[in-house]
């Protein structure tokens, strides 16, 4: 494959990109592993979300009512 | 089951799971005939040469750039209008992916300028404003990153995007608005498009492929947020409950 007088403009091209796409896809893939990592460590110590007491709650009869609108921080 | 319900974002989260290993699969498939089809079928430019090759990823890259900002505005409609728990999830994780891709398309065009134009760099209406988008993209990361509590973050920054929005048609008709060195619109344009097959097919299906890619990352990155509140929250419960 001959890619012509200006074969370094078109390999730099591809390969900046590449660099930037495959960076940016383990940036995420690493932070999700971390995250992960971080919310096992919490529920390890016992700690857990209202929603995930509430239903805990409610699995031992106590009855308590959920919040009506789920956050992504509380979520059911 | 309504859009609305996938507002929960567990249930968001278990959709996310099953999608993504066959997005990843598209993905992948998509990228490798593309690849193939700009490598060893499409055929080089009588005038450019190959140096058109660099056309199969700064077309997309452009495209992406102006959609990404698209879906980040769509989503700040979300967050201001109907407060949809996803929605400053969704815009804020589109912010990175949008601000590379940019960039990738600024740096691109850079790259296919300097053979064709003689130029890296030309303070034009196109690429100006394009730079602007770039920057627009570190502005609302670095309003995201500033702003400790998450509900006022996302509405500082839903507002700041919504205003950013008229510079997308600027970037769009800048190249028939003003005299600039960048190309008129040559896909998606009145008359059709004025592309051989040969170079357009290769080009809408890099375009399929990096939209593939776009909504993958997305998907993951919106998954890595909502874990990452849930921990602040428990955090916080877990502080409240020592005191």
């Amino acid at each position: 494959m001959d890619l012509g007088n200006h074969a370094g403009f078109i390999l730099a091209s591809y390969g900046l990109s590449i660099l930037v796409v495959v960076g940016l896809f383990a940036w995420v893939v690493l932070d999700g592993r971390a995250q992960r990592r971080r919310l096992a460590e919490l529920e390890a110590r016992g700690v857990h979300r209202r929603s995930q007491g509430q239903s805990q709650s409610q699995s031992q009869g106590m009855g308590m009512s959920r919040s009506a609108q789920p956050t992504t921080g509380d979520a059911r | 089951m309504r859009l609305i319900d996938y507002a929960n974002p567990t249930r968001f989260l278990g959709l996310v799971a099953k999608i993504l290993p066959w997005l990843a699969g598209a993905t992948i498939v998509t990228f490798a005939v593309g690849l193939w089809l700009v490598f060893f079928r499409a055929p080089a430019d009588y005038q450019q040469g190959e140096t058109v090759k660099i056309m199969y990823i700064h077309v997309p890259f452009a495209w992406l750039s102006m959609f990404c900002y698209m879906t980040m505005a769509a989503s700040a409609l979300g967050t201001l209008v109907w407060r949809h728990p996803l929605a400053d999830v969704s815009a804020k994780c589109a912010a990175p992916i949008g601000a590379a891709f940019t960039f990738l398309a600024l740096a691109t065009g850079s790259l296919w300028g300097k053979p064709m134009w003689g130029t890296w760099w030309v303070w034009d209406a196109r690429l100006t404003s394009v730079l602007v988008l770039f920057i627009m993209y570190l502005g609302l990361i670095a309003l995201q990153e500033t702003i400790e509590d998450p509900l006022r973050a996302a509405k500082a920054s839903a507002v700041l995007t919504l205003v950013g929005v008229v510079n997308i048609p600027i970037i769009k008709f800048s190249v028939d608005w003003w005299n600039t060195l960048h190309q008129p619109a040559s896909v998606f344009r009145m008359g059709g498009s004025t592309i051989d097959a040969s170079m357009l097919v290769p080009l809408l299906i890099m375009a399929v492929a990096f939209s593939l890619l776009f909504v993958w990352i997305h998907l993951m990155a919106m998954r890595n947020e909502i874990i990452r509140r849930r921990i602040r929250t428990m955090r916080m419960i877990e502080a409240a409950g020592a005191e």
